[in-house]
């Protein structure tokens, strides 16, 4: 059997085709990210205001600091309540948002770097790339948003 | 020559492959990985257990490639962070990196090294409980030294020599 994810439009179908585990398993992924960044986010948002630091944040959760270090790290193994908890105890609360995947035109920023070569490249191994993008963002954090892109600045260190 | 030209001359030869994201999204942070790597990531695969674990890895790559929010560490110390450098005991070898896909089972380590700021190298595909740091730290130099000669990729002690922005440094 072999087996790869599907282009990107067919995300974007109402069709009777079964999702795989992988299509499902990437998008888990995303998603995952996505909520990760958002809190992330909004945690550093407070910490360069001077309002919280990871020990404030884990004596609101009543937890053990280390604790918050580990959540903060990466969100493998959050719940739901995990998430609602850690937002409430930076003021927050999440807003739900189901966005239909989109498959027109999203981010046009490309890296300097990115492209090197691209037209002596020797053909790839694996997927063509798509033509198609996606805009699925769908949670949300009340309080101050952060910029999608930002020029470089400094460390944003958890030293606290 | 700079770092640059080589990087285009390597993918010019087919030996090295510029990950794409599926869609085509906004790239900050371009990852280079050997074919192999690259083909092993994008598939096809041969069963639906190894697309799955696939299917993390790509998400947590395209996380970095679309700058999202990287968490990293130096040390062994804070654990489940998505960056870690490997070669902590001795910081003055050039700095090799894994990035950490901890959703999948089992788990998969990308090993690699930034040619400059926000552009990463990725060498080693490695299931994590098949690594062995000082082997594979000992590979992935001996692939970069392949790859570029003499150049030497980022070693710093200052985080954002590697990442410039949107990263979270736990100590």
């Amino acid at each position: 059997m072999s087996t790869s994810l599907r282009e990107w439009s067919t995300y974007a179908e109402l069709s009777d085709t079964p999702l795989t585990e992988a299509d499902k398993a990437y998008f888990r992924a995303r998603t995952r990210r996505q909520i990760h960044g958002e809190v992330l986010d909004r945690f550093e948002d407070l910490r360069e205001l001077g309002m919280l630091n990871r020990s404030a944040l884990a004596r609101r959760l009543g937890v053990d600091r280390s604790y918050v270090t580990r959540l903060l790290a990466s969100p493998s193994n959050w719940t739901i309540d995990t998430l609602s908890d850690l937002l409430l105890a930076m003021a927050c609360q999440a807003s739900l948002r189901a966005d239909a995947i989109c498959t027109g035109q999203s981010g046009n920023y490309s890296h300097p770097w990115s492209g090197l070569g691209r037209d002596n490249q020797m053909p790839p191994s694996g997927a063509p790339r798509s033509s198609v993008s996606t805009d699925d963002d769908f949670v949300e954090v009340s309080g101050p948003s952060s910029p999608a892109y930002r020029t470089p600045t400094k460390t944003e260190s958890l030293a606290a | 020559m700079s770092i640059r030209d080589e990087i285009e001359a390597r993918v010019g030869e087919g030996r090295l492959v510029e990950f794409a994201t599926i869609p085509e999204m906004s790239v900050y942070r371009p990852v280079y990985l050997l074919p192999g790597v690259n083909a092993e990531i994008v598939g096809p695969w041969g069963d639906e257990d190894e697309g799955v674990q696939m299917a993390y890895v790509r998400a947590d790559l395209e996380n970095f490639i679309t700058n999202g929010r990287i968490t990293t560490a130096f040390s062994r110390g804070p654990r489940s962070v998505n960056f870690r450098r490997l070669s902590e005991r001795d910081r003055r070898r050039p700095t090799v990196w894994e990035v950490r896909t901890v959703n999948s089972r089992p788990q998969y380590r990308l090993v690699g090294l930034f040619a400059v700021q926000n552009v990463f190298i990725g060498t080693e595909l490695v299931p994590r409980d098949d690594m062995h740091f000082e082997d594979e730290q000992r590979r992935a130099k001996a692939t970069w030294a392949n790859l570029f000669g003499s150049y030497e990729p980022v070693t710093s002690e200052n985080i954002n020599e590697y990442i410039s922005e949107r990263v979270v440094h736990l100590r």
